[in-house]
């Protein structure tokens, strides 16, 4: 058995390990961290397929920056999911059933329908003689270029549509409003009322 | 040097997009009228560019992205219906006071998004083009952010539409899997060489098939998977319920005709009977739920689905007739929302905008020419002859007659003949019931009613209209 084979194994295990963790596990947070421990699997199994930006962008990207944020927010909310997990039982037959037909076909699949298994697409493209990132670079700014493009206007999209939906301003957000504050007059402040029935 | 040309409408339309954003920024709240302007200025230079260079686009052979006289009329379509529907909208918009620019700008994004699904010759491109519309969408939906109805509805159609793309893209890398090729032509002359018809040979792109039909299925708002369409249309602002009502569904059948007769017709027979069955549930589901719908925007949602069913039954049956007749129903169905939403658009009911059905009561009373709008709208979606509707619906029962599908037509029939109760209903409330609200219109109706006559005009004379969709169609037929 090969080193290779070996780390496939552990990690692949490990995967499918965390991944189930995710949704057994009680505490939102934790699963949220083994979210983080199957995404650093599936990178380690995409740099055994010799894509390493692939996997380096899975960890600097979900990793880094995504799976954060995802933590702040899980962090910050307080969901109890009790509720949720009494109905567990109840849709337990329903869910295993999906589960095994969707099993069934997915081994029917991968067993008659890819003929030749031990094809490495990433390896086999090779245009510029040099490394996986140049490469998937040269064809991104060559090839797909147009589909490139397009996933930058949709992420421009997401700004600008991002921001129409939160400046929107409510009349019922409080909100400091320096200038009015600073050129206040005494007169607007305080108001001195005349009470003639004190004076009596 | 490379020719761009055959991407120049989709350049203009980002460049433009972005001036205009920038522009606006600078603009006083009074002065925000300009760039209503400078986007409508926009869709029209673009129409008369398509149809200035013609020609010369046209010829252009690009693999991955075609300017084919399909998508160039398709695009013409889209781009005159949103100068409509921006008209429409923007009244709407500034009467109630929740006008921003933005708002035409994200509707510009979900048309760039159309554009691009009907150039597309290719799954990667094809899916981007389809998350930009949606994307749009998603944003537009949530726009309304006073009603809690919105926030609702746009969180639903968020999270739901986040997993149909998910299923699309599934669907697509399982297609990459088998085939080794994302290009539509590629994937058809792959299926076509492989040339075994067996069941079990195929299950691959069964598997991929039924995904791919799920989340499309989903993205048309056909029977299992159209729990959103009620909630969005309703939530929304009329505005966004007449663009969704209107423009993405003929982006939505591009998909299919682009995915299951360009890709798979090689897999004719896997897909057919599942497109069957979502259009035979479909009907049943709009025309039976919307009988008992008191608001009038969450009966034309189930209206909407009954009529998607209609237009999926042409999509199942394959032909070239079957598909003129789908073209033919998905165009009149477009023309037919937009009148109707249009209308509604310009009425206010005690100085809100139209909810309940029941608030048009009386409106033969005061306005007259409003009610006989609504009653020709009414009418053509019931399918009665001479307006459009009826013609739609007439080539699909003899598409099906033809190809002697009787039980299906007779089903057909009988739902449509289910379907005219709650369109009649609404006519007798409006002429027959007493005036119980305060009705104004926001401005005088002279675009409206074009828009609506066009119903009658080319339900008079629908040969343009036939002779256009036998056109688009007779490209994928001819080989």
């Amino acid at each position: 058995m090969s080193t290779e084979l070996l780390i496939f194994i552990f990690f692949s295990l490990l995967l499918v390990f965390s991944a189930l963790k995710v949704i057994i596990v009680n505490n939102s947070v934790k699963a949220a961290i083994f979210l983080v421990l199957s995404f650093f699997c599936s990178a380690v199994l995409w740099l055994l397929m010799n894509a390493e930006f692939l996997s380096i962008i899975l960890i600097l990207v979900y990793v880094g920056a995504v799976m954060v944020l995802f933590l702040f927010v899980v962090m910050m909310l307080d969901i109890n999911l009790s509720n949720i997990k009494e109905k567990f039982v109840n849709y337990l037959p329903l869910g295993l059933f999906i589960f095994l037909v969707i099993a069934l076909l997915l081994i029917l699949f991968f067993d008659n329908q890819f003929s030749d298994v031990d094809r490495n697409i990433v390896t086999e493209i090779n245009i510029l003689n040099d490394n996986n990132t140049m490469n998937l670079g040269y064809l991104l700014f060559t090839e797909y270029i147009i589909a490139f493009e397009i996933a930058g206007i949709i992420l421009l999209l997401g700004i600008i549509s991002s921001i129409t939906l939160t400046q929107q301003k409510n009349n019922d957000n409080k909100y400091q409003a320096p200038h009015d504050q600073i050129n206040v007059t005494k007169s607007d402040r305080l108001k001195i009322i005349k009470d003639e029935e004190f004076r009596k | 040097m490379m020719n761009f040309l055959f991407i120049m409408p989709e350049i203009i339309i980002t460049t433009s997009m972005s001036v205009i954003l920038l522009i606006d920024l600078f603009l006083k709240k009074k002065n925000k009228i300009i760039s209503y302007y400078l986007i409508q200025f926009t869709l029209l230079f673009l129409i008369f560019f398509l149809i200035r260079n013609f020609e010369q686009i046209t010829s252009l052979n690009h693999q991955d992205f075609s300017t084919d006289i399909f998508s160039i009329v398709f695009k013409t379509i889209l781009l005159s219906g949103l100068i409509i529907i921006f008209y429409y909208s923007y009244n709407f918009l500034r009467y109630f006071k929740v006008y921003k620019t933005e708002y035409f700008l994200i509707c510009l994004f979900g048309l760039l998004g159309m554009m691009i699904i009907t150039s597309a010759q290719d799954l990667l491109i094809l899916y981007l083009g389809i998350e930009l519309l949606s994307l749009s969408l998603y944003s537009i939906i949530a726009y309304n952010k006073d009603s809690a109805f919105s926030s609702e509805a746009a969180i639903k159609y968020y999270v739901l539409g986040a997993i149909a793309s998910g299923f699309l893209l599934f669907g697509i890398s399982l297609i990459y899997g088998l085939t080794g090729t994302i290009s539509l032509n590629e994937v058809f002359q792959f299926i076509y060489d492989s040339g075994s018809r067996d069941a079990v040979q195929n299950v691959g792109y069964i598997f991929a098939l039924t995904f791919i039909i799920v989340s499309l299925g989903f993205k048309f708002g056909a029977a299992p998977f159209h729990m959103w369409i009620p909630d969005v249309y309703h939530g929304s602002l009329l505005p966004t319920t007449l663009l969704l009502s209107s423009l993405p569904k003929i982006a939505v059948f591009i998909i299919f005709i682009k995915l299951l007769l360009q890709a798979f017709i090689g897999l004719f027979h896997f897909w057919a009977d599942m497109i069957l069955i979502l259009a035979l549930i479909s009907i049943v589901i709009g025309n039976i739920i919307a009988i008992v719908q008191t608001n009038f925007k969450r009966m034309l949602a189930y209206s909407t689905i009954a009529n998607i069913g209609f237009i999926l039954i042409g999509i199942s049956l394959g032909t070239q007739e079957s598909f003129t007749a789908a073209t033919f129903y998905t165009l009149s169905y477009v023309i037919m929302s937009m009148a109707i939403f249009g209308i509604l658009t310009f009425i206010t009911i005690n100085g809100k905008a139209v909810e309940e059905i029941s608030d048009l009561s009386g409106l033969n009373e005061n306005h007259p020419w409003q009610a006989f709008l609504i009653l020709l709208t009414m009418l053509s979606l019931a399918g009665i002859p001479p307006l459009i509707g009826f013609h739609a619906k007439l080539f699909l029962i003899q598409v099906l007659v033809n190809s002697s599908y009787f039980i299906i037509a007779l089903f057909a029939v009988i739902m449509t003949v289910i379907g005219a109760y709650y369109y009649l209903r609404v006519i007798k409330v409006i002429y027959f019931d007493k005036v119980s609200t305060k009705i104004n219109l926001i401005i005088s109706s002279l675009i409206v009613s074009i828009n609506t006559l066009l119903l009658l005009y080319l339900g008079l004379f629908p040969y343009n209209l036939v002779n256009l969709s036998k056109f688009l169609m007779s490209g994928f037929f001819s080989t």
